[in-house]
C-alpha cells in the first residue's frame, strides 16, 4: 500500500526524522516500509510563477511570449501551451532545471525570441502514466494555490512524498490511512484523535427501499441532489497520484479518497439509472453484464450483485455497471456505502480476473461500521458541491470481546519481564482499552482490529510495540546431543563416494512430461498426475530419475559440453493403491569411457557399502540390450545400468553414447553392510601363476571366474583378469582370456608342488567349460 | 721390481685422470687390480726376490693396491656426483605447464548450503526429520492454522492431486508430523523440496528448497528464538553478522517475525547486492501458535515453542551471487563445475 506522507501528517503529524529513520522505526513495529519516494526527488526546485502579460510571438503563430513573475524577478518565457491566460499561477522551470521526465531547461532563443525557462505541464514532472489524469499533457498545469516565488513542491506538500508499505494478511485495517495513522501514532507515541465518523441516523432520512440479503452486512445509500461535477482541487489530485491512483473528477476522487481513508470502498451511481430501490442479492443463474470499463462479464450463480427493482447495476464490491455510471450530464448521485462477506467477493473477483483496489479490500474482512467512516470523509470532501441529501439503509454492528492477558505468561513467552503499568502503556499507544484483573489485563480490541482474538495475539502486540530488539537473547539448553539417523548418514556417504569418483550432482524438477516419458519408453502404469500443473511438461510426478537425467544430458550436449558425468539422489512417485514416494539414485554420463567405466564406478560404490552384487543381463527397455545389467543382491533387484538404448538415442537425437544407471536408495540402505573386520596380512610370500585360456567367444568371464574361485582350494588368494583377446588366428568363435592366479598361506611359504596341484585342479575345472590352456 | 711397481703406479694414475665413464673405470680396475691384472702379474715375480726384499716389496704392493682401490672409489663417487648434476640440468621441466588432469566431483551449490545448515543445527542439538513431498491438505494447511480462505490454498498457488492431497508448499508439515509422533522436548529441523504454482522466471521456480526448524519445551521463550537464530546466522554468515527481528505475520506463529541480516558482502554499509540497504531478508520465524500446538496434541499451557523457516535457494543464490534461480535446476555442467567441495 502506498501512503501519502502529506496526508498522514495532516491526520496524525510526524516526528521530524529522516526518511531512513522513519522507515526503520515503522518497520520495527511491524509496518514494513519498502521505500519512501517523492516526485520532488527527480525534479529540480520548481517555482510558482504568475503570468503577467501574454503577447503573440512575432515569427510563430502557435507560440506566445509570456512575462512571468517568479517573485524576485520577471522572466520572459516562450510557450506553445494553448491554455495560458494572464494572471494564471504556473509551474516555472528556470535556466538549468532538470525535470522528472528527463528534460533539461536552458535559456535559449525560440524563433528569434529569448526564452528564460519553461512553463510545466503535469506529465513533465515524471509521474507514472497510470496515475496521470486525462489531459495532463494537453497544456500547462494551472495552479490553485501559492504565490510567485514560492516553491511549488513545498506549497503542495510534495516534498514528503509517499511510503510503499507491505501490509501483512492479518492487518487489513492497515489498508487504510486511518489504520496507518494509528500505527504511526503507536510507533512514535503521538496523539491520534481517531478516525472521523458519522452516525447516519443524524442525516436527513430518505425512503429508498433497500434489501440486504445474505452476504451483505451494511448498505447505506446517500442520495445527493444537484451535484457539481468538476475537477478536484490539485491537492487531492496529488495525494491520489502519490497513492497510485488516477484523478478523474471530484466525485470519483472523493469516493477513492474516502476508500483510502477508511479502507471501505464506496461506489457512486447516477441516480437516474436506479429504479425503485436497491437489492443486494446473489446471482440466480448465469447472466451477461457490462461493467463500467465496457467489458461484457459472465456472471455465475452465487456472485453477489447490486440490483435495482428492474436490473443489475453492479457486481458487489468489484465493479459498477455501465448502465448506471456517472455521465457528463449526471446531476443526482446515489452513493453506496456497503460491506460484503469477503469470501464471496474474493471468489468472484478471481474468476472474473478483476482485482481492483476495491475488490482487494473487500476480500478482507471489513467491519460494517467502516461504512460510517467512509461516509464521514466523503461528505467532508463533497461539502458545498450538492444542494441536498438523504440517507437510507442500515448496518450490522460488530462486537469486540475483551481478551485476557496474563502478565506472567507474557513474561515466560517473551523472555522479558514487564509490569502491568508497562503493558497498559503499550495498549494505550495502540488505542486499546484495558482493565486490570489480578495479575493481568482485559484488553478490548478497537473496532478495526479484527485480528485480536487470543492472548497470543496480544503477546504479539506487546512484543512489537515494546520492540523485538529489546527482547534479550538466550540459548535454550540442549536436551540431548543430536546426530543424523543411519539412513541420513548413508545418503551423505553415497554423495561423498560419488563426488570422490568425479561425479557432479544435478538437481532436477520433480515433475516430468508424461509424453516425453512415453517417447523414451519410460512411462509407468501408475502415474501420479497433478490436477493443476504448470503445463504438460510439468504434469506428472517423476517415477524414474532417468527421464529428467536424459533432458539434462541433451541440454548439455546442445550446450556443446563434451563430457558430463552426473548423479542425482531424489524422490520418485507412483500412484498405486496409495501414493508411494521412494528415494532413488541415478548416474548419467556421456563423452568419457564406456559400459565398463560405468560398471567400475558402480562396483566401487557397492563395494564401499558392503554389497557383493550379482550382475545379470537386463531386459530393461531403456537400455542397449547387449550392454546393460540388472544388479541383484540377496535375491533383490537393486537397480539397473548400461548404455542408453540406440532407439531412444535416435529418438532424442543424441550425438554421444549415453550411460545411465538407476538404483533404489532404500534398497541399498536396507542391504548395505558397512562392518569391517580386520584380516591380518600374511607374512609369507605370495605366489603368482598365469593361466591363459582359449575359450568359446560366448563363454562369460563370470562363469570362468566362478569356476576358478570354487576349484582353487584354500590356498587360492586372488584371481585377476589381465588379458582378453579376439583374433582371426584363434578361430572365429574363440577368444583368449588370461588370469593372474594368486596363492598364499598365512602359516608357511608354499612349495611348488602345492601350487602346481592347485593349478591342476583349476585347469581341470575350467576344461569342463570347454577351455583349453594356451 | 720396485721400478715395475712405480711404473705401474704412474701409468694407473695417468689413465685414471683421463677417464670419463663408469665403464672405462671398471675396465681400468680390471686391468690393474683384477685377477689377472697387471699388479698380480708383477707380484707373481715375488718368488724370485730375496728374503729381505720380499716383505718390503709386499708392503709396497699392498700400499699401492689400497691406494689404487681408494682412488677408483673416489673417482667413481666423483663421476656419480657429476652425473646427478647433469641429470638435474637435463630433467628441468617447465613448472608452469598444467598438472595432470584429475577430476573430483562437484557439489550442487544448494546441497552445499543444505549440508552446512544441517551441520550447524545438528551441533546445536537439532535432529533432522523428514516428511513426504506429497502432503495432505490437513498437514500442509489446516493443522498449521491456515485460514480456510487464505489465498495460498488456491489452485493458482498450490499444486493439487485431488481435494485432499497437494505437493507441500513448505516444509512446515514436517513440524506437524513430528509433534504428532512425539511429546516435548522437541528440537528438530527438516530440509527438502517444496512446490508452488509459480511460472518459471529469474526469481520464481515451481520447485525450491526450504529448511524448517522447531523447538518445543517448557518455558521456551522468544529470547530463546532470538538467541538460537542469531547464533545460526553468525555460524553461517560470520561472527560479525547482525540479525534484526522485524514483526511479520504467519498463520502458524504468534508473535511472528522476519529476520534481516547485515549484508555479508558490504557488512551493512550498503551495496548493489543488498539494494543499498545494508540488510538482507533471510528467514521467517515466530512462537508456535497455541492452536497449532493443541492441534498436534501438545498442551499449549505446559509447553511453548518457536519455529523458523527459510528458502535455501535464496540463501544459495545470495552466497554465490547467482542472479537467476533457473541456473540451479538447469544442470549445465559449466555452471556446476564452479562448485568445488
Amino acid at each position: 500500500m502506498k501512503v501519502s506522507l502529506a496526508w498522514l501528517k495532516e491526520l496524525v503529524g510526524l516526528p521530524a526524522l529522516s526518511r531512513e529513520e522513519l522507515a526503520s522505526r515503522l518497520t520495527l513495529t511491524g509496518t514494513k516500509v519498502e521505500g519512501i519516494k517523492s516526485i520532488s526527488d527527480i525534479n529540480s526546485e520548481l517555482l510558482i510563477g504568475r503570468i503577467d502579460k501574454i503577447e503573440k510571438h512575432p515569427e510563430a503563430d502557435r507560440l506566445v511570449v509570456c512575462q512571468v513573475d517568479v517573485g524576485d524577478k520577471k522572466l520572459q518565457i516562450v510557450t506553445g501551451a494553448p491554455n495560458v491566460v494572464e494572471d494564471a499561477l504556473v509551474i516555472v522551470a528556470t535556466d538549468g532545471a532538470k525535470l522528472g521526465n528527463g528534460l533539461e531547461i536552458v535559456t535559449s532563443e525560440l524563433r528569434g525570441v529569448k526564452s528564460e525557462g519553461m512553463l510545466c505541464s503535469l506529465d513533465e514532472l515524471g509521474y507514472s502514466h497510470n496515475v496521470l489524469p486525462k489531459g495532463a499533457s494537453d497544456g500547462i498545469l494551472l495552479l490553485d494555490q501559492g504565490k510567485p516565488g514560492d516553491s511549488f513542491f513545498q506549497v503542495y506538500g510534495l516534498k514528503d512524498g509517499s511510503m510503499e508499505l507491505e501490509i501483512t494478511y492479518n492487518r487489513p485495517d492497515c489498508l487504510s490511512m486511518m489504520g496507518i495513522a494509528q500505527e504511526v501514532a503507536a510507533t512514535f507515541n503521538l496523539d491520534y484523535p481517531g478516525p472521523l465518523s458519522i452516525d447516519p441516523s443524524t442525516l436527513p432520512q430518505g425512503n429508498l427501499p433497500i434489501e440486504r440479503k445474505e452476504g451483505c452486512n451494511a448498505y447505506y445509500a446517500l442520495e445527493m441532489k444537484d451535484v457539481v461535477i468538476e475537477e478536484s482541487p490539485l491537492a487531492w489530485q496529488f495525494i491520489l497520484m502519490d497513492m497510485g491512483m488516477r484523478p478523474i473528477s471530484n466525485v470519483v476522487d472523493a469516493t477513492n479518497l474516502a476508500m483510502l481513508y477508511s479502507g471501505n470502498p464506496i461506489h457512486a451511481f447516477d441516480a437516474r439509472a436506479v429504479e425503485g430501490g436497491i437489492i443486494v442479492d446473489a446471482c440466480d443463474e448465469e447472466r451477461e453484464f457490462a461493467t463500467l470499463d465496457g467489458t461484457q462479464r459472465k456472471l455465475k450463480e452465487g456472485d453477489l450483485l447490486i440490483k435495482d427493482h428492474e436490473k443489475i447495476i453492479g457486481i458487489a464490491g468489484i465493479m459498477g455497471g455501465k448502465n448506471s455510471q456517472i455521465m457528463d450530464d449526471t446531476k443526482d448521485l446515489l452513493v453506496e456505502f456497503a460491506s460484503f462477506h469477503p469470501s464471496s467477493i474474493a471468489k468472484t473477483a478471481r474468476r472474473l480476473g478483476l482485482r481492483s483496489e476495491a475488490s482487494s479490500r473487500f476480500e478482507k474482512k471489513l467491519e460494517p461500521e467502516r461504512t460510517k467512516l467512509a461516509m464521514a470523509i466523503f461528505l467532508e470532501l463533497m461539502k458545498g458541491k450538492y444542494s441536498s441529501l438523504t440517507c437510507s439503509g442500515d448496518a450490522e454492528t460488530t462486537e469486540r470481546l475483551p481478551v485476557y492477558l496474563r502478565r506472567r505468561r507474557a513474561e515466560e513467552l517473551l523472555g522479558v519481564s514487564l509490569s502491568l503499568e508497562e503493558l497498559e502503556e503499550i495498549f494505550r499507544k495502540l488505542e486499546l482499552k484495558t482493565e486490570r484483573e489480578e495479575d493481568g489485563l482485559y484488553v478490548t480490541p478497537s473496532l478495526s482490529r479484527s485480528d485480536l482474538l487470543l492472548e497470543a495475539d496480544l503477546f504479539e502486540e506487546v512484543a512489537r510495540i515494546y520492540g523485538f530488539d529489546k527482547i534479550p537473547s538466550s540459548l535454550p539448553s540442549i536436551p540431548k546431543p543430536a546426530k543424523l539417523t543411519d539412513e541420513q548418514t548413508f545418503e551423505w556417504k553415497v554423495r561423498d563416494l560419488l563426488w570422490g569418483m568425479g561425479l557432479e550432482e544435478m538437481l532436477n524438477y520433480s515433475f516430468v512430461s508424461p509424453r516425453s516419458a512415453a517417447d523414451i519408453q519410460m512411462d509407468t502404469e501408475h502415474p501420479l498426475v497433478l490436477l493443476n500443473p504448470l503445463g504438460e511438461e510439468f504434469s506428472q510426478m517423476r517415477h524414474s530419475l532417468l527421464i529428467s537425467a536424459l533432458d539434462v544430458l541433451k541440454r548439455n550436449e546442445n550446450m556443446k559440453n563434451e563430457k558430463v558425468n552426473f548423479f542425482e539422489i531424489g524422490n520418485v512417485f507412483e500412484k498405486k493403491e496409495d501414493i508411494t514416494q521412494s528415494k532413488h539414485l541415478s548416474l548419467a554420463s556421456f563423452g568419457e569411457g564406456d559400459f565398463f567405466s560405468l560398471k567400475g564406478k558402480i562396483e566401487e560404490l557397492l563395494q564401499a557399502i558392503g554389497i557383493k552384487a550379482e550382475y545379470r543381463v537386463s531386459e530393461n527397455k531403456a537400455y542397449h540390450s547387449g550392454r546393460s545389467a540388472d544388479v541383484y543382491y540377496k535375491g533383490e533387484l537393486l537397480g539397473s545400468f548400461g548404455e542408453l538404448s540406440p532407439y531412444i538415442s535416435r529418438e532424442r537425437d543424441f550425438r554421444h553414447r549415453i550411460y545411465l544407471a538407476e538404483f533404489s536408495m532404500d534398497k541399498l540402505f536396507n542391504l548395505k553392510d558397512e562392518t569391517v573386520v580386520h584380516d591380518a596380512p600374511s607374512r609369507y610370500p605370495e605366489v603368482v601363476r598365469d593361466l591363459a585360456l582359449l575359450v568359446d567367444k560366448n563363454l562369460s568371464h563370470g562363469e570362468i571366474y566362478a569356476k576358478i574361485e570354487t576349484s582353487g582350494g584354500e590356498l587360492l588368494s586372488g584371481v585377476e583378469l589381465f588379458d582378453l583377446y579376439y583374433g582371426d588366428e584363434l578361430g572365429e568363435d574363440k577368444k583368449s582370456i588370461a588370469y593372474h592366479i594368486y596363492f598364499q598361506s598365512k602359516e608357511r611359504t608354499l612349495t611348488d608342488d602345492e601350487v602346481e596341484a592347485a593349478m591342476a585342479s583349476i585347469l581341470k575345472a575350467v576344461e569342463e567349460l570347454g577351455a583349453q590352456r594356451r | 721390481m720396485r721400478e715395475q711397481l712405480l711404473a705401474l703406479k704412474e701409468a694407473f694414475y695417468a689413465s685414471l685422470e683421463e677417464l670419463d665413464t663408469q665403464e672405462k673405470l671398471e675396465a681400468l680396475r680390471i686391468q690393474y687390480l683384477g685377477k689377472n691384472g697387471d699388479l698380480r702379474q708383477i707380484l707373481k715375480q715375488m718368488g724370485k726376490l730375496s728374503k729381505e726384499e720380499r716383505p718390503i716389496m709386499g708392503e709396497l704392493a699392498n700400499e699401492l693396491r689400497d691406494g689404487m682401490t681408494e682412488a677408483i672409489r673416489l673417482k667413481a663417487e666423483e663421476m656419480e656426483m657429476l652425473q646427478i648434476e647433469q641429470r638435474l640440468e637435463e630433467e628441468r621441466v617447465d613448472i608452469s605447464l598444467p598438472g595432470e588432469k584429475y577430476t573430483m566431483g562437484r557439489v550442487h551449490p544448494t546441497t552445499k548450503t543444505i549440508r552446512e545448515l544441517i551441520d550447524i543445527f545438528v551441533r546445536m542439538g537439532f535432529v533432522l526429520e523428514e516428511g513426504p513431498e506429497v502432503e495432505t491438505v490437513y498437514h500442509n494447511f489446516d493443522a498449521l492454522n491456515s485460514p480456510k480462505d487464505h489465498p495460498s490454498r488456491e489452485m493458482s498457488d498450490t499444486f493439487y492431486f485431488d481435494a485432499s492431497r497437494v505437493l507441500r508448499t513448505h516444509t512446515s508439515p514436517v513440524q506437524v508430523r513430528t509433534m504428532k509422533k512425539m511429546q516435548p522436548p522437541i528440537r528438530m529441523i527438516s530440509v527438502g523440496r517444496c512446490f508452488r504454482n509459480d511460472e518459471i522466471d529469474a526469481t520464481h521456480s515451481p520447485m525450491f528448497y526450504q529448511m524448517e526448524g522447531l523447538v518445543v519445551g517448557e518455558k521456551i521463550s522468544m529470547a530463546d528464538l532470538k538467541g538460537t537464530l542469531e547464533e545460526f546466522v553468525r555460524q553461517l554468515f560470520g561472527e560479525d553478522t547482525l540479525s534484526v527481528f522485524r514483526p511479520h505475520n504467519f498463520p502458524f506463529t504468534e508473535p511472528s517475525a522476519e529476520v534481516d541480516i547485515s549484508c555479508f558482502k558490504c557488512h551493512g554499509k550498503g551495496c548493489r547486492f543488498c539494494g543499498h540497504t545494508g540488510f538482507i531478508e533471510i528467514l521467517g520465524c515466530g512462537m508456535v501458535h497455541p492452536e497449532v500446538l493443541e492441534e498436534c496434541g501438545i498442551d499449549s499451557e505446559t509447553y511453548t515453542g518457536f519455529a523458523f523457516g527459510m528458502g535455501l535457494d535464496r540463501i544459495t543464490m545470495m552466497r554465490y551471487e547467482i542472479d537467476d534461480i533457473r541456473y540451479l535446476y538447469e544442470n549445465d555442467r559449466r555452471f556446476l563445475d564452479q562448485f568445488r567441495r
